[in-house]
C-alpha cells in the first residue's frame, strides 16, 4: 500500500476495527489515558479549592468575624467561589474525565485528535481560574450558578464546544450496533449543557432580557446544569458500572427508554419552581410545579432498573470501592429526586423557600448523588487508564465513610434546620434579631446547624484529602505500587467485583 | 507503556491477540463484558402510577394556570371571578410621597422654596385658586422671569407632561393636591377628570409655559 493510501485508510474513522471485545477497550482506554487523567488530576484539585472556599463560607455563617479582615475572602465571593469550583471546575472536569471515558468506551471509534481535547482541556481550566480570580476580586455578577464575570463566558463556552464537538463527533463513529443507555444521557447532555449555557449567558448577562424574564432564565439555567448535565452524566455512569462491575445485564431495556425521555421531557420545565411566590405569570410555576412532580417517573423507574440490576449482590457491591460510591449515589438520587418533587409543592415551598432547607437539597443533589457517582467512576476508571492498582484500600474506606457520613450529617442539619427557620420566618411572633438576649430569634434557633454544617464540612475535607493522597500515589507513587497484584477491595469477595 | 514486555512500534500494524492481553492488561481479563440490557416489561403498577400522575398534573395545570394569561399572578383566580382592581392610594398620600421623591429638593420640605431661586409653594396665590395655573405648569412646565409674593426669579420648572416625566392623571392630580392642601394652603382638591380636560384643552401647546401666558389665561 502506497504510504498515501495508508494514511488515507488510517484516518478513515469508519475503518473495521478486527480486534476482539477486550482488545478493542484496552486500545480505548491507552487512547483515552492521557486527556482523561488530565481531567481528573484538574477535577481533583479544583474539588480541594471548592473545599477550602466551602469551610471559609461556612464558618462564617455561624462565626461572621472568621477571616472578616480579608476582602477577597468576605462571605459573598467565597460562597461565590466555592459554587463555581465546584460547578466549572470539579463537576465538569470530572465529566469531561469520565462521561466521555464511558462514551468512547461504548462507541469503541478510533479515538482522533485526543490531543484536541487536552489543548479544549487546559483553555476551560484556565478560564476557570480567571473566573474564580474575578469573583475573589469582587468582579462576580450578581446572578446565581453565573457569577464569573462575564468576559470569560466566551473562552468558557469556546473550550466547552471543542470538547463537546469532540464528544459528539466520537459517537458519530461509534462502532455499528445497539446503542446503550448511557450513550442516550451523555449523548442529551453534550447537547443540552451548551444550550443552557449560552442561553443564559446571552438572555442575562450580553443583551438582557427584560426583567422578571432575566430570573426565570436564570433558575431554568441553574436547575438544569443539575438536571440536564450533570444527572445524565451522572446516571449514564451508573448505567455503565453497575453492571459492568457485576456482571448483570440491566434490569429492563423498556424501563431504561421511559426513563430517559420522561427526563428529557419533564425536567427542562422544572427550575421555575425556585421562583414560587415571585412576580411570575401563574400558569408558568404551575406548569414549573407540575413538571417537578412528574419527575417521580423517570425517578422511580431509573430507580427500579437499578434496584432490581443490583439486587442480591449486597456483598459484591460493599466489597466493590465503584460500587460502594455508584450505590450510594443512586440511592441518593432517589431520595433527592422525592425530596425535591415535594418541595416544588406551593405549601410546601411556603416554608422552605430562602432557608438552608433548599442548601441542603442543593447537596443532595450534587454532592450525595452527582459527586459520589463521579467518585465511583474514577475509583473505575484510573486503574484501566493507569494499569496500576489503587495504592491503599484503607484510603478508600476512608474517603467513603467521612464523605458518606459528612454528607449524610450536612443534608439533615440543613434540612431539620431549615424546616425550623422556615417555620420561625412564617411565624410574626418570633423576630429576626433582638437586642434582648433572652428573646428567642429566628437567628439564635439556626445558628446551631449551621455550626452542624460546619462540622459535616469537616468530615468531607478529610475524606477528600484521603481520595486525593490516594490519587497522588498512584499517579507518582513508587514502582513496587505500579505492580501491586490484583484489584483492590474493601473486603473478602470471592473473586467477584472489581 | 512502560509496562509492556513486548515492545510494539508504532504504525505496527499486526492485530492484538487475546493472548497479548493477558500480560498487557491481567485487569482486562478480571472485566466483565460490556454491560447489556435485559427486556424485562414495565411493571403494571407503574403504568397505573404515572396514569394518575398525569391525570393529576392535568387536574393541577386546569384550576391554578390563571387562563394562561401574562398579567394573572395569583394562582387561586378563576376565569369567572371579578378581578379586584388593584385600589389607588388617596391622592394625598401618593401625592405626598411624589413630592418628597421630586418636588422637595427644589422647593423644600416645608414649601418655602429658597429665596431667589426656586418659588415658594406655601402661601403662594399661584397654586391656591384656579386650578388650571399648577396644573398646566406641571403639564408643560415654565421657563422664564416670573414674580411670586412680591420677590422675582428667573428658572425653569420641568415638566412632568408628556414631553417631561410622563406622569398621568392621577399622579398631576395627587401630586397638586398634596400641594394646594399643605401648609396652610386650605385649597381643594384637584381630580383626575379635572387634569385629563386641561390636558386636552393644551395638547396643542409645544414647549413650556411662560409666567405671563399663565397669568393671562388665569389671572391671580
Amino acid at each position: 500500500m502506497s504510504p498515501l493510501l495508508s494514511f488515507f485508510s488510517n484516518i478513515d474513522p469508519q475503518r473495521e476495527t478486527q480486534v476482539s471485545p477486550k482488545v478493542a477497550l484496552s486500545e480505548v482506554d491507552q487512547q483515552m489515558r492521557v486527556p482523561a487523567i488530565m481531567f481528573t488530576t484538574f477535577a481533583i484539585c479544583w474539588l480541594l479549592v471548592g473545599t477550602f472556599f466551602a469551610i471559609v463560607a461556612s464558618f462564617k455563617m455561624h462565626s461572621p468575624n472568621f477571616l472578616a479582615d480579608w476582602e477577597f475572602l468576605t462571605f459573598g465571593r467565597a460562597r461565590s467561589a466555592h459554587l463555581n469550583a465546584m460547578a466549572y471546575g470539579w463537576s465538569n472536569n470530572a465529566i469531561f474525565g469520565v462521561g466521555l471515558w464511558v462514551m468512547a468506551r461504548l462507541c469503541k471509534a478510533q479515538i482522533r485528535f485526543s490531543g484536541l481535547l487536552i489543548i479544549a482541556g487546559i483553555f476551560w481550566n484556565v478560564a476557570v481560574v480567571i473566573g474564580i480570580f474575578g469573583i475573589l476580586t469582587g468582579g462576580l455578577t450578581s446572578i446565581e450558578w453565573l457569577e464569573m464575570p462575564k468576559q470569560v463566558a466566551p473562552l468558557l463556552a469556546f473550550s466547552y464546544i471543542l470538547i463537546g464537538m469532540w464528544g459528539i463527533l466520537m459517537f458519530r463513529y461509534r462502532e455499528r450496533g445497539h446503542v446503550y443507555v448511557s450513550q442516550w444521557y451523555i449523548l442529551g447532555a453534550l447537547f443540552w449543557f451548551p444550550w443552557l449555557y449560552v442561553v443564559a449567558q446571552t438572555m442575562i448577562l450580553f443583551e438582557p432580557a427584560r426583567g422578571t424574564i432575566q430570573a426565570l432564565t436564570n433558575w431554568w439555567f441553574a436547575h438544569n446544569v443539575l438536571g440536564l448535565w450533570m444527572t445524565p452524566m451522572g446516571l449514564a455512569t451508573i448505567y455503565y458500572l453497575m453492571p459492568k462491575v457485576l456482571g448483570r445485564p440491566i434490569y429492563s431495556y423498556y424501563l431504561s427508554l421511559l426513563g430517559f425521555w420522561s427526563l428529557a421531557l419533564f425536567y427542562n420545565w422544572a427550575g421555575v419552581h425556585h421562583l414560587i411566590g415571585g412576580p411570575i405569570p401563574a400558569w408558568l410555576i404551575s406548569c414549573g410545579i407540575v413538571a417537578s412532580v412528574m419527575m417521580v417517573i423517570p425517578v422511580v423507574v431509573t430507580a427500579i432498573n437499578h434496584h432490581m440490576t443490583a439486587v442480591g449482590n449486597a456483598r459484591a457491591v460493599w466489597c466493590s470501592p465503584t460500587l460502594r460510591f455508584i450505590v450510594f449515589g443512586a440511592m441518593s438520587y432517589t431520595l433527592a429526586s422525592f425530596f425535591g418533587s415535594w418541595m416544588a409543592l406551593r405549601d410546601v415551598s411556603l416554608v422552605t423557600h430562602f432557608t438552608q432547607f433548599t442548601v441542603g437539597h442543593a447537596h443532595h443533589g450534587v454532592y450525595a448523588f452527582f459527586a459520589m457517582t463521579m467518585f465511583g467512576g474514577i475509583y473505575f476508571m484510573m486503574p484501566r487508564l493507569l494499569a496500576r492498582e489503587w495504592p491503599s484500600a484503607t484510603l478508600i474506606k476512608v474517603h467513603f465513610w467521612f464523605s458518606g457520613l459528612g454528607i449524610g450529617m450536612m443534608i439533615v442539619g440543613l434540612q431539620l434546620g431549615g424546616w425550623i427557620q422556615g417555620l420561625n420566618l412564617n411565624n410574626p411572633d418570633i423576630p429576626f434579631v433582638s437586642s434582648d438576649p433572652e428573646t428567642m430569634t429566628v437567628i439564635k434557633a439556626l445558628v446551631p446547624w449551621l455550626f452542624s454544617r460546619s462540622v459535616a464540612g469537616m468530615l468531607l475535607t478529610i475524606g477528600h484529602f484521603a481520595f486525593f493522597v490516594n490519587f497522588a500515589w498512584m499517579l507518582i507513587g513508587p514502582r513496587a505500587v505500579r505492580y501491586k497484584e490484583g484489584p483492590t477491595l474493601l473486603g473478602n469477595t470471592e473473586g467477584k467485583g472489581a | 507503556m512502560s509496562d509492556t514486555p513486548k515492545e510494539r512500534l508504532p504504525g505496527d500494524s499486526a492485530p492484538y491477540e487475546d493472548d497479548d492481553i493477558h500480560i498487557v492488561h491481567s485487569q482486562l481479563l478480571r472485566e466483565k463484558d460490556e454491560p447489556s440490557e435485559g427486556f424485562s416489561p414495565v411493571p403494571m403498577l407503574l403504568l397505573f402510577l404515572f396514569g394518575g400522575l398525569v391525570f393529576w398534573g392535568g387536574v393541577y395545570i386546569a384550576n391554578y394556570s390563571g387562563d394562561f394569561r401574562w398579567d394573572i399572578y395569583n394562582p387561586e383566580w378563576k376565569p369567572g371571578m371579578t378581578e379586584k382592581v388593584a385600589e389607588k392610594p388617596p391622592l394625598m398620600v401618593t401625592g405626598e410621597r411624589l413630592f418628597k421623591n421630586n418636588c422637595q429638593a427644589c422647593h423644600q420640605a416645608n414649601g418655602a422654596g429658597v429665596p431667589g431661586a426656586f418659588p415658594p409653594l406655601a402661601g403662594s396665590a399661584w397654586v391656591v385658586g384656579d386650578e388650571a395655573r399648577i396644573v398646566k405648569i406641571l403639564l408643560r412646565g415654565l421657563t422664564g422671569p416670573i414674580e411670586v409674593e412680591g420677590n422675582s426669579y428667573n428658572g425653569n420648572m420641568p415638566s412632568y407632561g408628556e414631553n417631561g416625566a410622563g406622569w398621568n392623571d392621577y399622579q398631576i392630580a395627587s401630586v397638586s393636591t398634596f400641594v394646594r392642601a399643605s401648609w396652610d394652603n386650605g385649597a381643594p382638591e384637584i381630580t383626575e377628570e379635572a387634569v385629563a380636560a386641561i390636558r386636552g384643552e393644551t395638547a396643542d401647546k409645544s414647549g413650556a409655559w411662560s409666567g405671563e401666558e399663565i397669568l393671562g389665561a388665569h389671572p391671580l
